[in-house]
């Protein structure tokens, strides 16, 4: 009797064990697919939301997207997490907004779909009530439904077009559903769309430039398949940097992607219909001359000892950058200056970002630091200092930013069309109109 | 209650009174910070450098400003000193003289705490090491410190993690330069060994500081912000709020009859007065500053102690020119130290002692020197070369006793533009100090020997840190000190004095560390009562 308990107990055992092993594999996937899609990005390293997606709109809460079955997804089935992807549908709250990219995850596998849900299912459950989200009037959620008659194609992620071969087919379902590139790097039209003509032809996003990613020589184009490798895995090369919520994607998601996932979307990018945009000057031949002798005299008394207002971008320059830039700009531990393509760009936002906030990345036991200077200069002084690193190292002739652009670049703000920045006044004025003619009409008929 | 202008106000922007500001921000009560001197950013302070041509006095980058003099404002300190040539400098600067500190962050011993008790000496410390312990972490953790864990700091060869302590270092030890290899190489053959001496000079990016990269200019200012200082707190602070006032020099301290402070008066440098009250007043204005508060608003006076048991590690050293290259200057300021004399059994005789081997850049003593040879052109170029490679500077730092007869007192004779007085200065090399020379003298000549070096810079006099102790002790009786184990005053109940002044006994190490430590201590216990 006690023999066929254990062997019964062993043979459950064993059984346990085996369906363990193939969940932990799903798990493992799901994960990965988790990585890709960078749901951390917005809910949240444990994923249990609560951040606050800056949209033009105002803000939207990212929601608890752990099994917790009061304030997570612990009660969703497959099929629901499957219409949130693919939809924007989600129980409890009807129409998603687009801050959730499911204009691309909808392009997401059914397979893919059901190791997410997997995993998801299985990292710890955090009780966490997120702050519900409210944009007000027009932008409530069935207005939705007419958005997403207009502009979701279900099954098929925002811009992708077909690809040629198998690994750049991989790479658009990497770039395209997964890695919803296009949320940022696509500019939208008046009604916050992707505009599919410019499809991730580069656009802005609170503040900062979000580059031209398709292959035109303006674009990816002039980037060489080992310089984009470089920069997917370890957030740099020689000619840029991975600043602000790129820093992130890159040390949350795309640094932990393996080899060959790299690789096939190279291949997809290589093959993004060319969008052409303002082209970059090319990098300086030599380095700027620069005397750090001759920025400024010696500093006599005190009144000049404690001025900390000044506004000559060469003295900012070589007090608060060449420790690491070099006095002449080409980098001891900080980069060559007169190399990174941010510093050239016809658009100063990237390095007034950086300038100001620093750059702060982290993967895989490396992290590259360099602080920001927000604390320690005013919007003048950041904009004399990009002027100044712009026309001296990156050599090109430029006259911005000026004061305002950068307090405008800081402020995070993501310009919007007049019917999205009117829309209220629009459609309360509409239904005005609406009534009154519906009077009108009741009117008439009394008579 | 909206009747009060803070829940805390702290009179000191440094190490110590921004990082108690921190912990009450984080509580969330409202403080404002009063600092008398003017705010110089980190990089006007890399300006000023380079364009300084004063870069042997590391005051010299800060403004010296007339209306809140510091001590290397002529006349502002008197000295009356015997036995010993140069006291401690202090600044007045939004984030304190942390601002150009070596960031030698050492902990006590738990005997450094216990003086009396285990030596006969002195007086012991109303708190213990133990209870001190968490708060040594959490400053620890807070600047970013650097060091070897499983390592005997007593020098004692003892075999395990001494002073005890219960997380480990947040940071791993810079690599040992190559001078201190060598020269541990050396001075090993006469039994002496080089252990690694813990910084906040941080090795890995930490707290969005990034990791040193050599600038070579630590004591100064570091550029980068790799090393810490109290700057980089003040930064904080203002994050969460706090209302941080440079260029308001605390004058006038009101109290009731029961002794609770009632309000506190500053000035501006254009003489214009604001008044301020708050439930609870620290004053973290540096060693020297405090007791000059308190002795400016006969605070405290029950015990006769404010300003006075003033200890400053007196510290001899020797400069020898090795007969190879030695490459100082590459690595934190004070990398290797050597612990033996730190805690022999002996020591009540003879003081506590720590060799540290300085590791300054030494180029700009040596061109001074050459220049003082008439040394010009190729001349001064080959000197500099040759003797930058091969200089090296050993150290011994000594604990000093309190004595009532040292300390700080008011120097009426000196006016600052507000009107404000001096300060006296009063300190005796003691026969205790003097105990130790003929032990230094031994172990200077073994270094000498060990490296077959030249000196030319004999060990022949006493100097001192700028480290500041004593002046307001705490102990356990109103009768012979001046703040309890809190740092609370005994005679002001809703006063408290955040400073290295608190310390009883002086140690033999660096005293910041420990003063952050009772810093972050006293601001948690504040939190709990406004």
């Amino acid at each position: 009797m006690r023999k066929a308990l254990i062997a019964v107990t062993l043979a459950l055992g064993t059984q346990w064990a085996s369906a363990q092993s193939s969940d932990a594999s799903t798990v493992e996937r799901g994960k990965y697919i988790a990585t890709a899609a960078d749901c951390a990005g917005c809910h949240g390293e444990n994923l249990a939301g609560g951040a606050a997606i800056a949209s033009p709109l105002g803000p939207i809460y990212a929601s608890n997207i752990t099994p917790d079955t009061h304030t997570g997804i612990g009660n969703w089935s497959e099929e629901q997490l499957r219409d949130a992807l693919r939809k924007g549908r989600a129980p409890g709250k009807g129409w998603l907004y687009p801050a959730m990219p499911y204009t691309s995850y909808t392009g997401i596998s059914d397979a893919d779909v059901s190791a997410l849900y997997v995993y998801l299912q299985s990292v710890p459950a955090v009780n966490h009530e997120v702050r519900a989200t409210d944009l007000g009037f027009p932008f409530i959620r069935p207005a939705m439904i007419a958005w997403n008659a207009l502009y979701l194609k279900e099954g098929h992620a925002a811009g992708e077009k077909p690809a040629q071969g198998e690994s750049a087919e991989r790479g658009r379902y990497l770039v395209e559903a997964l890695g919803h590139c296009s949320a940022c790097h696509t500019p939208r039209g008046v009604l916050m769309a992707e505009l599919p003509e410019q499809h991730l032809g580069g656009a802005f996003v609170g503040g900062w430039q979000a580059p031209n990613l398709t292959n035109d020589p303006s674009g990816l184009g002039s980037w060489s398949d080992e310089e984009l490798k470089q920069f997917l895995q370890k957030g740099h090369n020689s000619g840029a940097v991975a600043g602000g919520d790129m820093g992130l994607a890159v040390s949350r998601s795309l640094s932990h992607l393996g080899d060959s996932d790299i690789a096939d979307i190279i291949a997809y990018l290589r093959q993004v219909p060319p969008v052409m945009t303002q082209s970059l000057p090319a990098a300086p031949s030599r380095p700027a001359r620069v005397d750090p002798d001759t920025v400024e005299g010696p500093i006599i008394g005190w009144r000049n000892l404690a001025n900390n207002a000044t506004t000559d971008g060469a003295v900012l320059y070589q007090s608060a950058c060449a420790s690491c830039h070099g006095v002449d700009g080409t980098g001891t531990a900080g980069p060559d200056l007169g190399r990174l393509r941010d510093l050239r760009s016809a658009h100063p936002n990237n390095l007034v970002h950086v300038i100001a906030g620093g750059i702060n990345l982290e993967m895989d036991g490396r992290h590259i630091l360099m602080p920001g200077f927000r604390d320690q200069m005013n919007n003048e002084q950041i904009a004399a200092l990009a002027r100044y690193a712009r026309s001296t190292f990156g050599q090109v002739p430029s006259s911005g930013p000026d004061e305002q652009e950068v307090a405008s670049i800081l402020s995070d703000k993501t310009p919007v069309s007049w019917l999205i920045k009117y829309a209220p006044v629009l459609a309360w004025g509409a239904i005005v109109v609406l009534v009154l003619l519906l009077g009108w009409v009741f009117a008439r008929r009394k008579v | 209650m909206s009747d009060y202008d803070a829940d805390v106000i702290v009179v000191g922007s440094g190490s110590l009174g921004s990082m108690v500001a921190l912990e009450l921000a984080r509580a969330g009560k409202k403080v404002i910070v009063l600092e008398a001197g003017p705010e110089t950013t980190d990089w006007k302070v890399t300006d000023n450098f380079r364009n300084s041509a004063r870069q042997n006095n590391f005051n010299a980058l800060f403004p010296d400003v007339p209306y809140a003099p510091n001590s290397f404002s002529p006349g502002y300190i008197s000295p009356h000193l015997d036995g010993i040539d140069v006291f401690p400098g202090t600044l007045r600067s939004v984030g304190g003289t942390s601002r150009h500190w070596t960031a030698a962050t050492w902990r006590l011993l738990p005997e450094d705490m216990t003086l009396k008790s285990s030596f006969g000496l002195a007086v012991d410390w109303p708190i213990t090491y133990a209870e001190l312990e968490p708060f040594y972490c959490d400053a620890e953790y807070e600047i970013g410190v650097n060091g070897i864990a499983d390592y005997d700091e007593s020098g004692q060869g003892l075999g395990y993690t001494y002073p005890p302590r219960s997380r480990p270092f947040p940071l791993p030890p810079e690599a040992k330069p190559y001078a201190i290899q060598r020269l541990q190489q050396q001075i090993a053959t006469k039994g002496y060994r080089i252990d690694v001496a813990p910084s906040s000079r941080i090795s890995k990016p930490y707290d969005g500081r990034p990791a040193c990269i050599g600038n070579n200019m630590c004591n100064w200012n570091c550029p980068i912000g790799a090393k810490h200082s109290g700057y980089h707190v003040v930064e904080k602070i203002r994050k969460l709020g706090v209302d941080l006032r440079s260029n308001a020099i605390v004058h006038k301290i009101e109290t009731g009859a029961d002794g609770q402070v009632t309000a506190l008066h500053y000035l501006s440098p254009n003489r214009s007065a604001t008044r301020l009250t708050a439930k609870v007043y620290v004053l973290a204005g540096h060693g020297f500053e405090t007791p000059k508060l308190m002795l400016m608003n006969n605070l405290g006076a029950r015990s006769g102690m404010v300003g006075r048991n003033l200890m400053v590690h007196p510290t001899i050293d020797m400069t020898l020119l090795s007969s190879e290259p030695l490459w100082a200057g590459r690595g934190q300021n004070i990398h290797g130290a050597i612990m033996q004399r730190r805690n022999q059994p002996d020591r009540t005789r003879i003081p506590s002692t720590r060799y540290d081997l300085l590791n300054n850049p030494p180029t700009v003593g040596i061109a001074e020197t050459a220049l003082s040879e008439r040394k010009i052109g190729a001349a001064l170029d080959d000197e500099i070369h040759d003797r930058s490679a091969r200089i090296f500077t050993f150290e011994a730092l000594t604990e000093d006793l309190p004595d009532k007869a040292n300390g700080i007192s008011l120097n009426p004779g000196f006016k600052d533009s507000l009107g404000l007085p001096g300060l006296r200065l009063d300190y005796r090399i003691s026969d205790y100090t003097n105990a130790n020379l003929p032990r230094l003298m031994d172990d200077f000549a073994n270094f000498l020997q060990a490296t077959n070096g030249t000196r030319i810079s004999a060990p022949t006099k006493w100097i001192c840190q700028q480290h500041i102790m004593g002046t307001v002790r705490m102990g356990t009786r109103a009768e012979d000190a001046v703040v309890d184990r809190d740092l609370r005053c005994f005679d002001h109940q809703n006063l408290f004095l955040v400073t290295t002044g608190v310390m009883p006994t002086a140690g033999g190490v660096n005293p910041t560390l420990t003063g952050m430590a009772l810093a972050i201590r006293a601001g948690k216990h504040i939190a709990k009562e406004v």
